[in-house]
């Protein structure tokens, strides 16, 4: 596993979509009946994502990410959006991680959390609660 | 046991007060007593202190013991949804994040609702108790654009955090010693 001061790997477009299983204990009920993530997703120090690049060349979509993991949903962040933040992505790739497992470095403030937060993009959204 | 029923919550959540627990020792705690199991241990040890209450708090089959600052004659109205959340919405098992997360430890979860006891008035909004990676809890409330989160993790003193989009505000500052009263403030504007 890498090292907390691993340098970032540039082969990661900053483009790239960097995708986050989420648990149903981490939503959070907005207003108009949907959901988002907590923040609380986005605190881990070393936080586990797979990254888009490897997932398109392994010819696999990103809703994989959630085989084996029934009642989970995924969401994305950018790359870009991360390293902004001062945070290093990085490949660990080592079974039996996923094959396209990385990891984002660094200690995260709250800050960084919901910049994360503001910025998520659904994959497998929760479905809108009845109103 | 000295114990009585007060009512139900939403049809489904049992409240029962208890004002004395002469009989509650460590040697006997039961085993429902799981999140707070430790307060309820410590409150063993005093339970005829004037100044606290304890209530055993049942959710679908979860439960809980706690014990608070005894304000008034009833509990205030937050304690019971916030306790719900806690219970619905803990980490139970290692990896219960489909990670690496631990499970939400019980003092960490009992250090936060001390907080909740000394910054919340009756009649602030509950907030969503959401479990952290490391076994710590975070309160979060969420309104109109505006986002209070107070965050007690594993290995860092309390902190909270504050956005409000429309302002373009942003603050991220421990809790102690000086952040109480600005805290107090936030939660009601939720």
């Amino acid at each position: 596993m890498p090292g907390p001061t691993e340098e970032d790997d540039p082969s990661i477009p900053d483009t790239d979509r960097l995708f986050r299983r989420v648990p149903p204990n981490q939503l959070e009920p907005l207003e108009d009946g949907t959901f988002r993530p907590t923040s609380a997703v986005f605190k881990h120090a070393e936080l586990s994502v797979n990254i888009e690049c490897l997932m398109v060349e392994q010819g696999r979509l990103p809703e994989d990410t959630l085989t084996g993991y029934p009642g989970h949903y995924l969401t994305s962040i950018i790359a870009g959006d991360v390293r902004a933040k001062g945070h290093s992505i990085v490949k660990d790739t080592e079974p039996p991680n996923d094959p396209a497992h990385g990891l984002v470095l660094g200690k995260k403030k709250n800050s960084f959390a919901n910049a994360m937060l503001a910025s998520h993009r659904w994959i497998v959204s929760p479905p809108a609660r009845q109103r | 046991m000295n114990a009585a029923v007060e009512g139900t919550y939403s049809g489904t959540l049992a409240f029962a007060p208890y004002l004395g627990l002469p009989d509650m020792t460590a040697a006997t705690t039961p085993s429902y007593a799981d999140v707070f199991a430790r307060r309820e241990r410590q409150s063993a040890a005093s339970y005829r202190q004037p100044k606290t209450k304890t209530v055993y708090v049942q959710y679908q089959n979860r439960s809980s013991v706690i014990t608070y600052p005894d304000f008034s004659t009833e509990p205030p109205p937050w304690l019971v949804p916030v306790v719900r959340s806690l219970l619905e919405r803990r980490g139970v098992n290692p990896g219960w994040d489909s990670y690496n997360a631990k499970p939400t430890d019980a003092g960490h979860a009992a250090r936060l609702l001390t907080y909740l006891f000394r910054l919340m008035r009756d009649n602030s909004k509950p907030p969503i108790m959401t479990p952290l990676w490391d076994g710590g809890v975070q309160a979060t409330w969420h309104s109109d654009g505006k986002d209070l989160e107070i965050v007690v993790s594993a290995d860092e003193p309390p902190t909270y955090y504050y956005r409000d989009e429309a302002a373009d505000q942003e603050e991220e500052e421990q809790l102690e010693p000086s952040g109480f009263q600005r805290v107090q403030a936030l939660i009601q504007q939720f």
